[in-house]
């Protein structure tokens, strides 16, 4: 049966394999953990959401925010971060069928929603959430 | 990370390009007795560094550097030009050889006696670092 956590894991993991994601954070302390230079990393929060239901089943709401941060090479490679991986990324994380796809998940409920990109020193950073039905 | 030092004497490297003939100093000297012939002349005549903690295990490192030319008698237009002059040497190569981020410019002729002999000219560079 799935859960909020396996469908976290399982996200986590496509995230390493479709984007520029090169790992995901493992501190939990992560604002202090230094991102590598030329490095993109994610971490992924996954908390239970409530649950809706139809006479068959109860689905259980996962919500996940996703934080992808990048730290630029050079402070001038602003430009090529934002208009190239950045943009594939954010691109592949809009679609709702990257995370329908994913073990575990019987729908997406509230369509991935990006929040405003924001840059501190050379790390680049902007957060992807979504909300998704687990399969029983 | 970048040494004060090195940024000084990028700093310097600078002004010695802008104005021809002009002697150097990295320290605060009394440059009202200096003989006419070290005219013009120019000295870093303060330094300061500041440190600021950024997300992401990063620094914030500021240096602001502040000095002074000197110019046996003529014009505040003449020296005006010199500023000047520095002011397009530094922001022709803004990361000062390669020991900062990025570096700004800031100079201006204070007023003068009208029979003084020596025209003052201040100036600052302000650099930044992240890392």
């Amino acid at each position: 049966m799935a859960t909020v956590a396996t469908v976290q894991t399982a996200l986590e993991t496509k995230l390493v394999a479709n984007l520029t994601v090169a790992a995901i954070i493992s501190n939990p302390l992560w604002r202090r953990e230094a991102v590598p230079v030329g490095v993109t990393r994610a971490s992924v929060i996954g908390v239970v959401a409530g649950y809706s239901g139809d006479s068959n089943e109860t689905y259980v709401h996962g919500n996940y925010v996703i934080t992808v941060v990048h730290r630029l090479t050079d402070p001038t490679d602003e430009d090529t971060y934002l208009k190239g991986d950045m943009k594939t990324d954010q691109a592949a994380l809009m679609l709702r069928s990257f995370f329908r796809s994913l073990t575990g998940v019987n729908e997406v409920e509230v369509a991935p929603e990006p929040d405003e990109v924001s840059r501190n020193g050379n790390v680049i950073e902007y957060t992807v959430t979504v909300q998704v039905s687990i399969s029983p | 990370m970048s040494d004060a030092g090195d940024i000084i004497t990028a700093i310097l490297a600078d002004i010695a390009a802008a104005i021809t003939g002009v002697t150097t100093a990295e320290d605060p000297t009394a440059v009202d007795t200096l003989p006419k012939e070290s005219l013009p002349f120019a000295m870093i005549l303060e330094t300061d560094y500041d440190v600021e903690l950024l997300d992401w295990g990063q620094e914030q490192r500021t240096w602001t550097i502040a000095g002074t030319v000197v110019q046996n008698g003529g014009t505040r237009e003449a020296m005006q030009t010199k500023l000047e002059a520095i002011r397009a040497q530094v922001l022709a190569d803004p990361t000062l050889g390669g020991t900062v981020d990025r570096s700004s410019f800031a100079g201006a002729v204070p007023e003068s006696h009208p029979d003084a002999t020596r025209l003052y000219g201040v100036f600052a560079v302000q650099a930044e670092q992240v890392a």
